[in-house]
């Protein structure tokens, strides 16, 4: 397991800011925690790293106790964090080479880390320019830059690609993905709701410091979801094919638009029984759509749509 | 060798920083342009800036008449108004009712005193004034340095008391060159007015900056709270030593101040007071946690020592206050070595900053053990 946490609570005075948290990180996964503004994300975050000192609760980060073996869980670990982390008056090989020493490395070793990571993140052509030459995006990617150079098991990235363009954040999206074909296990929060979509198998849902939902997105939409969309298109309605579905059990509402039937139906109920009665009723099936709460649906539904903030 | 690392990224960073770098080397030699020059012209050239001393002699033997021939010395009577009076009663009067600003005050037997092998050839006069007196304390100590020096090479000759003869008087005062002239004089009060701004790295270093994501990240690294502020700490003092050397040499060879003496003790006087200034700023970062109260406290001591050195514009400030300034201390320390005071001022100037250290460092230490990373 590299991250186990255990009843974690944080608080800052009378404020709790982390209530009762529990969470486990297997090896290779790649995990989207989500919530909405200061739903404690990243005072979670800091509280498992050990940024941030905690009141009660276990963090285990590589079978290892925080509290315990805090600098030797810190050399495996990189952190992306939500600004930009990177010092303005170094270039960006050398803001590259400074953690990377930190981390420990040092002659050959170092050398080949710092190229590695920035001809990962795109940027070994521009080396040994300031950050201040760079653009939003070219930033971003040298704030993962400097979070990769030692190679560490557990990645944790706050908001990797808030403010850059559509390239650039596709460009790191496939960088995360690469760094866990090779190995990371990573943590990733964000809003965009469809990067978490693509990169995440599975999304820990946070809010009012607390953990309010967890696993995969089909599992997550199954879990808020009360009832069902049916869209079924034919190549002819009709009264009575209207009036057979409204009969079948389970189904709450029906809409007619055309050829195109909207059916709202009850989350156990079964669609094959509507399928039957509208061809017993002489109606030709041309096209089926059951429609899924997405990762945004599950997100409001959990969190409220009342504005955080 | 990791804090050796981050010292030396620190230097790099704050060298790299176009605007630190200007308000520590560009800054001071402005000070130095505006106010050293226009101070050295109102001395030399304003007969109303003269400093206005009273002169209590009673000393008719060895010391006083040494003493008379040394105030009859061209650089002293271009620098000092002086009036001669009869009594400490009288000396003091004046002082009181402002007809002088400082007292010289030589008693009846100081000579007698000097040749005392009990007394071990210390020497005492005594000063008096309702500001600051270092410019004064200068001149004297220098003469009774030059005095006992005097006394000293007279023993080594096997001769047991120093002689009241002309040729001596006359070598005392050929000894006794150093007198230190406006821009000598800024030249010290503005090296240690801008090396207390070195409390601005030690508030960066410990205070919490809001919402800084580098140093989460340099929170992260796999070094201990500890060493990566002793590591910032080192760097940020070695760069404040540097730039006292570059503050010192502009001074000495752009603005011809003195800095002669010797030099190691000069540096390690310098070394000292940046340490104490550093430290200052470390315990204020924790002390006001935030940076930029941190920032504006150092900003009000920075102005408050200097107005009680003078470096900034000369206050009157009762002497007790200069007790608790570091700069006063340093500034003794410098003169000091420059201007030959007596040892056991250079050595109560030396105890009293490595307190401060003491102090200033001792105390970091025990806040830091509270440190805590919440709310950064």
């Amino acid at each position: 397991m590299i991250v186990e946490v255990k009843n974690l609570v944080k608080r800052y005075g009378e404020n709790i800011a982390v209530d009762n948290m529990n969470l486990t990180i297997n090896d290779g996964e790649i995990v989207g925690l989500l919530g909405p503004n200061g739903a404690g994300k990243t005072t979670f975050i800091h509280s498992i790293i050990g940024v941030t000192d905690i009141q009660s609760g276990i963090v285990k980060i590589f079978d290892k106790d925080i509290k315990k073996h805090e600098l030797d869980i810190k050399k495996d670990i990189g952190v992306v964090p939500q600004n930009l982390a990177l010092y303005n008056e170094f270039s960006a090989r050398e803001n590259v080479k400074f953690f990377g020493e930190l981390y420990g490395l040092k002659g050959k070793e170092l050398k080949d880390s710092i190229y590695d990571a920035l001809k990962f993140t795109n940027l070994w052509d521009r080396r040994n320019d300031s950050p201040k030459k760079y653009s939003g995006g070219m930033k971003r990617r040298l704030n993962i830059a400097c979070a990769i150079v030692h190679k560490p098991r557990l990645i944790i990235m706050d908001e990797p690609t808030v403010g850059i363009d559509p390239q650039s954040r596709n460009y790191i999206l496939e960088s995360i993905k690469e760094l866990n074909k090779i190995g990371s296990t990573i943590i990733y929060t964000s809003h965009y709701m469809e990067e978490v979509e693509t990169l995440c198998k599975r999304v820990v849902i946070m809010d009012n410091g607390r953990a309010v939902a967890e696993g995969t997105i089909a599992e997550l939409s199954n879990q808020v979801q009360e009832e069902q969309i049916a869209q079924i298109t034919l190549i002819e309605s009709n009264y009575s094919i209207i009036e057979g579905i409204n009969k079948v059990i389970g189904v709450k509402d029906v809409s007619q638009d055309g050829n195109k039937i909207e059916i709202i139906l009850e989350k156990s109920s079964d669609i094959s029984k509507i399928l039957n009665n509208i061809s017993d009723n002489g109606g030709i099936i041309t096209k089926v759509n059951m429609q899924e709460a997405n990762l945004e649906d599950v997100f409001l539904i959990l969190t409220g749509k009342k504005l955080r903030d | 060798m990791l804090i050796l690392k981050v010292a030396y990224y620190e230097v790099l960073k704050y060298i790299r920083d176009i605007r630190i770098m200007a308000i520590l080397i560009v800054f001071p030699n402005l000070l130095f342009i505006f106010v050293g020059t226009g101070l050295e012209s109102v001395i030399s050239n304003s007969t109303d800036s003269k400093f206005n001393v009273g002169i209590v002699n009673l000393d008719k033997e060895f010391v006083g008449k040494s003493f008379d021939a040394f105030i009859q010395k061209k650089e002293i009577i271009e620098l000092l108004d002086i009036k001669k009076l009869n009594s400490k009663d009288d000396g003091l009067n004046s002082l009181e009712n402002d007809s002088v600003n400082f007292l010289i005050f030589i008693e009846e037997n100081t000579t007698k005193k000097l040749q005392d092998e009990k007394n071990n050839g210390n020497i005492n006069i005594q000063l008096y004034g309702k500001t600051d007196l270092m410019y004064i304390e200068s001149l004297v100590n220098n003469f009774i340095e030059s005095i006992k020096t005097q006394n000293a090479t007279m023993k080594l000759v096997r001769n047991p008391v120093i002689i009241d003869k002309e040729d001596n008087i006359e070598k005392i005062n050929s000894k006794t060159t150093k007198i230190p002239d406006a821009m000598d004089y800024y030249a010290i009060l503005n090296t240690l007015q801008i090396l207390f701004l070195g409390a601005v790295f030690g508030v960066l270093i410990t205070s919490k900056k809001q919402n800084s994501d580098i140093e989460i990240r340099n929170n992260l690294l796999p070094i201990r709270k500890f060493n990566f502020i002793l590591a910032k700490t080192i760097g940020c003092t070695f760069l404040l030593i540097i730039i006292s050397i570059i503050v010192v040499l502009c001074s000495k060879y752009i603005f011809d101040a003195n800095w002669d003496g010797n030099y190691l003790l000069i540096i390690g006087t310098l070394i000292l007071y940046c340490v104490i200034s550093i430290g200052f700023g470390l315990l204020i970062g924790l002390f006001t946690k935030k940076m930029i109260n941190g920032l504006g406290l150092v900003g009000l001591l920075s102005t408050a020592f200097g107005m009680m050195s003078g470096s900034l514009v000369p206050v009157n400030i009762p002497k007790y206050f200069t007790l608790i300034n570091p700069n006063y201390h340093a500034r003794q320390l410098l003169f000091g070595i420059i201007y030959n005071y007596p040892k056991n001022i250079l050595i109560e100037a030396l105890i009293v900053l490595c307190i401060f250290v003491l102090i200033l460092y001792g105390t970091t230490i025990l806040l830091f053990r509270r440190y805590s990373y919440d709310n950064i």
